[in-house]
């Protein structure tokens, strides 16, 4: 159930290869499959062809884990923001340069040009969980398989 | 003796008057009001009495050695809890920061400190900034003084219900995209939204790099124009802060008695027609007509100015604040400060961590942000967002080039009740129209109480108007401010339900 509502804007060739891969061996590969294939037929997401966000995905990339009942809930939320963002693609941007920030003023005044030192002082560290002396320690970065 | 807090006293004057108590009896008689009532709001997430009664002292005692104290000596000021104190938990309402202890002061509030201001406390806010309500606090709801059953907005509701119900004199809170200005319109105070630039960021804690503000929020206009001299001015220690010199913003606010009949005579102002009609509460169109009327009455010219791209700023701001806040979340990661979870391997720590740390509406805003920016997507969303950004600040800076200042509401309702808007975060979203323009062009804009939006049953909700100016403009959008508050003696007679006497 959860699935048909995370691909319910993207093809049924698509909703078909995802329900399929679940029941392949290799289920990573298979998701991956199934997602290029989404990409390629689905019009959901801002138009001009992106594929509609996939929360699993994207919770990987941010390195947030997140539960099944989180893909289903925020699925549609974030779909349905997504979808709305769309309205972007009607606006005639044609030779409009992109505004890095609020244009309040000509660019500030550098400062001198002369090499300045700030130590970090040990009090920006007191408040990491595991120190030991001047390090910081975390746990081991393994290579899963499935990574 | 009873504490004089008219909202026409500038906390100077409050100081003064009270010299005959001291900054430990003041700081004491708010304490106590503070408590009193924090119990029906939930404004505050900290209360340092101790390091106030002791704030207070240390005033006392340089009055008594002949010491010149600064500008806020003595006053009672909360602060929104995204911006660093040295020494007192800073958690952005966020249970990834819960017990951080910032082993600094932000420049803001530093200059508080300097200036002799008195600081209560650590006040709610929606977490990281993300959202109108407060009802994203990682800890807790605020309750909004006029009518507890509805929200104060966010995202600094925490301080815009301390300032309403006069827990403190004055506040800071941050304007990311209306979060000073709506909920000061939600909780009938004022709410300055300064330049982008005007004053440092260092030590508040970022949502959106090129958007995010620091600003006042007080009883009065010329209060918050206090405030804002203190806090404004040159920081290396932000590359983005103006260089500009710092101004005393309360030299040209007159006392009533000396305005004249017609003050705003020659002042051409403009109503942004793309705020008015529908979509509208009728509560508050009518509150923005009679703002308009007092405005003529004053001999302003006040006519209509369109901005056509208006309503898509809304998604453009979305797009640009979540993708700018994916970045700067990402240093949420448990390894140097904050919330560490449990694991034994590094990428499952910072999962878990941050699954555990950041809230819903937090993490799905990530989301958006991370999808928005990914390569091959970066073009349809982030890319076009900017360039809407452009068309938007050409706009409303040709608007600025006709007229001396722009009028509109800070929200298109009053106050809604807690629990409405919650499930669907979209319609959250959307209440942030009349706001997230200025933050998208970096220009300075003043919400005040303009009237009250009347509800089945008699109750009264505040309604606010936004007065918005050219780049670096504060002091004469201050003095329009003071104008109108001054002669429309809107909150003359009105109190919030939920209120601490100063006995």
């Amino acid at each position: 159930m959860s699935r048909a509502l995370l691909v319910r804007s993207a093809t049924l060739r698509c909703l078909r290869a995802s329900l399929a891969a679940q029941h392949l061996p290799s289920a990573p590969l298979a998701q991956s499959a199934a997602r290029l294939q989404c990409r390629s037929s689905s019009a959901g997401g801002g138009g001009g062809g992106v594929a509609p966000p996939d929360v699993r995905e994207l919770a990987r990339l941010a390195h947030i884990s997140v539960t099944d009942q989180e893909v289903a809930d925020w699925g549609s939320k974030i779909e349905g923001i997504v979808e709305w963002f769309g309205q972007l693609q009607q606006v005639d941007v044609e030779g409009v340069p992109p505004a890095l920030r609020a244009d309040v003023e000509a660019a500030p005044k550098l400062r001198p040009d002369v090499v300045t030192r700030q130590v970090a002082g040990d009090d920006l560290l007191q408040q990491a969980a595991d120190r030991e002396g001047p390090f910081v320690r975390v746990p081991k970065i393994a290579i899963a398989a499935d990574d | 003796m009873r504490l004089v807090i008219a909202s026409t006293s500038t906390p100077l004057q409050l100081a003064r008057a009270s010299r005959s108590r001291s900054a430990v009896e003041i700081t004491q008689t708010y304490l106590r009001g503070l408590k009193s009532v924090e119990g029906r709001l939930g404004s505050f997430l900290a209360v340092d009495e101790e390091g106030a009664l002791a704030q207070a002292a240390a005033i006392d005692a340089r009055i008594a050695a002949g010491e010149d104290v600064g500008p806020l000596a003595g006053v009672p000021i909360g602060i929104k809890d995204n911006l660093c104190t040295q020494g007192l938990a800073t958690t952005a309402g966020s249970k990834q920061l819960d017990g951080y202890v910032p082993p600094y002061d932000a420049t803001a509030v530093a200059r508080l400190r300097a200036a002799g201001a008195v600081l209560l406390g650590k006040t709610n806010m929606d977490e990281f900034g993300m959202g109108s309500s407060c009802e994203n606090s990682g800890f807790q709801p605020t309750h909004n003084p006029w009518d507890p059953e509805r929200v104060p907005g966010g995202s600094s509701g925490g301080s815009a219900s301390a300032v309403a119900a006069n827990q403190v004199v004055a506040a800071l809170g941050s304007d990311t995209g209306g979060s000073i200005r709506q909920p000061a319109s939600f909780c009938g105070v004022v709410g300055v939204k300064p330049t982008f630039g005007r004053v440092s960021r260092n030590g508040l804690v970022a949502y959106a790099s090129s958007l995010d503000c620091v600003g006042p929020m007080a009883q009065s206009v010329a209060d918050a124009a206090a405030l804002l001299s203190v806090i404004a001015g040159p920081d290396t220690a932000d590359s983005t802060c103006s260089q500009r010199a710092a101004e005393d913003f309360t030299t040209g606010l007159l006392p009533a008695e000396q305005l004249g009949s017609t003050p705003l005579a020659g002042r051409r102002l403009a109503v942004i027609r793309e705020t008015t009609g529908e979509g509208v509460d009728a509560g508050v169109s009518a509150a923005l007509s009679s703002a308009i009327q007092h405005l003529k009455s004053l001999g302003a010219e006040v006519e209509e100015v369109s901005l056509p791209s208006f309503a898509v700023g809304l998604p453009a701001y979305y797009v640009i604040a979540l993708s700018e806040a994916s970045s700067n979340l990402s240093r949420y990661d448990g390894v140097r400060y904050g919330h560490r979870a449990e694991a034994d391997e590094l990428w499952e720590m910072y999962g878990k961590t941050r699954h555990a740390g950041l809230g819903s509406e937090v993490a799905r805003r990530i989301l958006m942000g991370t999808y928005a920016l990914s390569a091959g997507y970066y073009d349809a969303y982030y890319k076009r967002a900017q360039q809407v950004r452009t068309l938007i600040q050409r706009e409303v800076g040709a608007a600025l080039q006709q007229y001396d200042a722009l009028l509109c509401p800070a929200a298109p309702t009053p106050a809604y009740k807690l629990g409405e808007k919650t499930s669907d975060p979209l319609a959250m979203y959307k209440g942030d129209l009349m706001t997230v323009n200025l933050n998208l062009a970096g220009l300075p804009a003043v919400c005040l109480p303009c009237g009250f939006a009347e509800q089945p049953g008699g109750a009264k909700l505040p309604v606010g108007v936004q007065m918005i100016g050219r780049a670096f403009g504060e002091a004469e959008l201050l003095q329009l401010a003071h104008v109108f508050e001054q002669t429309a003696g809107v909150m003359a007679e009105a109190r919030p339900v939920v209120h601490a006497a100063t006995q």
